[in-house]
Formats: C-alpha cells, structure tokens, sequence
C-alpha cells in the first residue's frame, strides 16, 4: 500500500477502529494497543479496496481479530482506580474515555452505561447506533447470526434501561 | 426519571472518543521497522490472590502467586448414566430456556426474535449416539471464591461438543446477566469479578462458545453451565483429532496493597479420550459436510459472498424433519457462517443413522436463493 493511500485510510478511520477496540476492551491502553496493530496491518496490506465501504468492513474485521488476539493472549492492562481521580470510584467505572477523572454513572452519561454491559452487547451496540449498520451487515462483520446480533441489542438495550433506571433513583 | 437509552448523547459522547495523538505515526514508524506489538508486559499475580488447584486423583495441589496456572484434566468413560444426565441437561428439553428477547423498533412495534425449541431426549437415543463418547470430568477450580467443577465433556470429531460444569460461590454468584435463549454472559472488563471463559484448540484458534444456564437445578451460590463449544473461526486451521481444548478461566481482584486490579487466570486442558463420530456428506457438485449426533458443518457453493442463511432443515428417513435455522426458528446453540461453510450446535441430539438428507438454502449479497442438498456420502 502506498503511503498516500495508507494516510488517506488511516485519517478517515484511525477514529472508528480505537473507538471499537475500546468498545471491545475497555480500556484505553488496550484499544491503542490493538488500533497500532491494525494500522500495521493496514500498512502491510497487499489488499485493493474496491470501495469505502470494503475498507471500513476490511478494517472492522480486523480489529475485532485483533481484540480477540490480544484477549487471548492474557497481556492486558488494567487502568489504576488513582488514575480515575477519584479514589472512591467503583471498578465498574475503571475506564476515563474523556480524560477528566469523572467516573461514575451519574455523571458518564449513556456511554458509561454502555461500557457497563458486557462485551457483546457493547460490540453490537457500538456497531448498530454509531456506526449504523444493520443487524445483518453486523452478523457479517462478526461472523455471527442476524438473529444473535439482535438478540444482543435486545438484551442489551433491556439491561440499558434496568441500568439507567437504578441510577435515577439512586 | 429518565431511564431511556439515549441514542443521540451516546454517538455525541463517542465523538468525543478519539485515538491518541500520534497514534498513525507510531504504527507507521513501527510497520517500517516491521516491529510488532510486543504483548509482554507480565503482570505477577499477588500473592494475596491465591489460586488452589485440585487434580482428581492425585490430592490436592495449591497454587499462590505466580503468572498463569494450568491443569490437565482428567477424563474417563462416563457411566450410562451419567451419558444420559449430560444429555438431558445440554439437549433435552427441561433446564435451559427458550426465551427469546422481545425487541421495540424505532417506530414502537415489537419486534419478535426467531423462537427456539428444545425437545425431550430419549434414553435410548442418548445409548445410540453419544453414550459411549461422554467423559467424566475429574477437575476442581477454585479462584478467588468461586470454584469451578467440571463434570462431563463430550466432543466430536469437527471439535463440536459441549461440557457440563458448575460455578459455585458461597456468597453468591455475581456478574452475570441472561442473554436469552438460556444463554448467559458474564459481565467481564467491567472491574472485579469473573471473567468470561475463553476457549481455544491447543494449536491456538478460538472456538466459538455459548453458556447455557439450567435454571432448573442451578441455585443464587451454585450455577449449573452447559457451554456449547464449536471449533468454527476462520482464524485458524479447524480442530484436529486428538488436539486438546483449552479453557482459559479468570477473575480480576483488588490487590488489598496496592489497590490495583489484578488478574488470576487458570487454563484447564480437556484431552479428549474419545470422540462422537461425524458422517460425510456430499451434495454431489463437490461440496462436503460432515454431520455428527450433536453438530453440522456443511461447505457452501463457490458463488458470491453469503448474505445470511435462509434455512437449514435435516430430513430423516421416516418423514420427520429437524429445522435447524430458519427466518422464524433459530433451534441450534452455536452457529458460524463465512463464504465457505456453515456450521451448527445442536440444541438437541441427532440421530446420524436416520438422516436422509440435509437441504442448505443460503441467501447470496444479490438476494438470490440458493440451495444444496446434502446426502451421506457413500
């Protein structure tokens, strides 16, 4: 890949990869991590792309694997509850996506309360409303059913709404 | 009170996400150099988080401080009955729920999910099929509270199978939510607590899991697992006989002294002893399958991209079907597809000697139907 076609790439999509790997992660650290990694393999790439949409499918997919390899591998980091800034901050709320030390649901808004589901909820969720594909344009990316993605955001968006519920009557 | 999930400050404070400063320059600088991440920063497990590992047969061994503990797993010929426990609980009718979620569209309608049904099994069906492949587990872990104990294993010869455990916690067990269809997930990366068993093949490709809940015996401190297991990525090369099955368990804890969270893991290595025999299939243009008692995986034409699959139904000889997938039903535990297969978990037992013919009909990214019929190869 030319350098001019790997920047061009690179400045439209470094942005959504780190945002998926840290929707998959959960941490900072371990989505730079992967988004170093996929712009290697991006670099490296002998692929053509025949259109926008085929590199930005090309790139989520690969991000995913990366996140899986990186999971596998057991190397992960974990963000220490001083670098929260508050010290009272509970684990649930160990990331800092806006670098301010606020934590804590009553203040992270709806993406905090995403955050808080498990992961394939998160990777589903992040897919569906933010980058706006559909259910079965997700089953491709992940490999998995149209009928397991829905599920998900189903039962993501019930545990969204039983989250958001407790922290308005806390 | 606003309890809404609110779609429009969720993409607003995504926006807000962006990946470092340098982040382009780094990796090009590093791809030049053709030096890869080097995922080595080692973390030693605190010696407060003590892990003891108990192997049957040979008493007890414990385990405190260190990186990563591993244990083999002891594996031997189930009795009859406990074939036919592990096939009641992972494909009878009566533990694991068939609930699908109800899901509300953007303009209010409810939109209903696929349904799911499970079947009752008969013992006679349990002998036939998969009796003499269920291996009794002999393997105990404990983590933190929370102990592990593993009871069957049942594997075919794609690395389709499923193992019965349970995860017991005397103050309970936390950290985990119901995913519909019985499935469950843990609710890992969200500080302390469990994390969501990983499992791989030991030459290292992932395989595709699903945890089931038999809610019927399981209680608040002792869960009753069925995880359904499929070696189907395409990562990696497919599961080879003999391979072993990797179960990769972990929780992550506050060190009490430095108040960081840190993670104990342990890997149980399931060797298996023997395997629930596959029987090819052909559709005769040169594709093949193979189907065993408890999972399908079928090639798939070499035409354009798949856009999803249509329907999968098993014919057997005396006229009766299994739908295994269809727009409405969705009655498998696992399933994978790509450009050039398909495969499933079963959710409930499949007697191979009965198959007459299995029709694959796969939607292609034009919209096109197209469909296979697959039969035993001779």
């Amino acid at each position: 890949m030319t350098n001019d076609s790997f920047l061009r790439y690179a400045e439209e999509y470094t942005d959504m990869v780190f945002r998926l790997a840290f929707h998959y992660l959960g941490t900072k650290m371990d989505a730079e991590d992967v988004t170093q990694n996929v712009l290697i393999k991006l670099y490296q790439s002998e692929k053509s792309f025949d259109s926008q949409d085929h590199v930005r499918n090309w790139l989520v997919r690969v991000t995913v694997n990366e996140c899986k390899s990186l999971f596998r591998s057991g190397w992960r980091h974990t963000e220490s509850l001083d670098e929260l800034g508050e010290a009272s901050a509970p684990p649930v709320t160990l990331y800092d996506p806006f670098g301010h030390g606020r934590a804590g649901p009553e203040e992270g808004g709806a993406l905090a309360a995403v955050m808080r589901l498990p992961a394939k909820y998160r990777m589903v969720i992040y897919l569906y409303y933010y980058e706006e594909y559909d259910t079965g344009e997700i089953a491709e990316l992940l490999h998995i059913p149209a009928a397991t993605v829905r599920t998900r955001l189903a039962r993501g968006r019930e545990r969204l709404k039983q989250d958001l519920k407790e922290v308005a009557t806390e | 009170m606003n309890d809404q999930f609110n779609e429009r400050q969720y993409k607003e404070e995504v926006q807000g996400l962006h990946a470092p400063k340098g982040t382009v320059t780094a990796a090009m600088r590093r791809a030049e150099a053709h030096v890869h991440t080097a995922h080595s920063r080692l973390r030693p497990v605190a010696a407060a988080a003590a892990v003891c590992v108990l192997l049957g047969g040979l008493g007890g061994a414990a385990y405190a401080a260190g990186w990563v503990s591993e244990l083999q797993a002891v594996l031997t010929p189930a009795t009859e009955g406990d074939a036919e426990a592990l096939a009641s609980a992972a494909f009878g009718e009566d533990g694991i729920s068939t609930d699908p979620a109800m899901m509300v569209g953007t303009d209010g309608a409810i939109i209903a999910l696929p349904e799911q049904e499970r079947v009752a099994v008969e013992e006679a069906l349990t002998d036939r099929t998969v009796g003499d492949y269920v291996s009794n587990v002999d393997a105990v872990v404990t983590i933190g509270n929370y102990t592990y104990t593993f009871q069957q294993f049942l594997l075919d010869e794609t690395g389709t199978g499923v193992l019965y455990y349970t995860l017991s916690n005397p103050d309970g067990v936390e950290g985990w939510t119901d995913s519909g269809y019985g499935e469950i997930a843990f609710d890992w990366n969200q500080g302390d607590g469990l994390v969501e068993p990983v499992f791989s093949t030991a030459s290292g490709q992932m395989m595709d899991a699903s945890t089931c809940l038999l809610s019927d015996v399981s209680t608040d401190t002792e869960l009753h697992l069925v995880a359904y297991l499929g070696a189907f990525q395409e990562d990696g090369d497919g599961y080879e006989s003999g391979e072993s099955i990797l179960m990769r368990l972990g929780i992550w804890q506050e060190n009490a002294e430095t108040g960081e969270l840190e993670q104990t893991e342990t890997t149980v290595t399931f060797t298996p002893e023997s395997y629930v025999p596959t029987v090819a299939l052909t559709d005769g243009s040169g594709n093949a399958g193979a189907v065993s008692a408890v999972g399908l995986t079928l090639e798939t034409l070499d035409t354009a991209p798949i856009g999803g699959i249509a329907s999968c139904v098993i014919q057997y000889a005396d006229g009766t079907a299994y739908t295994v997938d269809d727009e409405d039903v969705m009655n498998w535990t696992i399933s994978y597809f790509d450009d050039d297969g398909v495969n499933y978990c079963f959710n409930r037992l499949v007697d191979t000697g009965e198959i007459a013919s299995i029709t694959l009909s796969v939607k292609t990214d034009t919209g096109e139907v197209v469909v296979q019929t697959f039969t035993p190869a001779d």
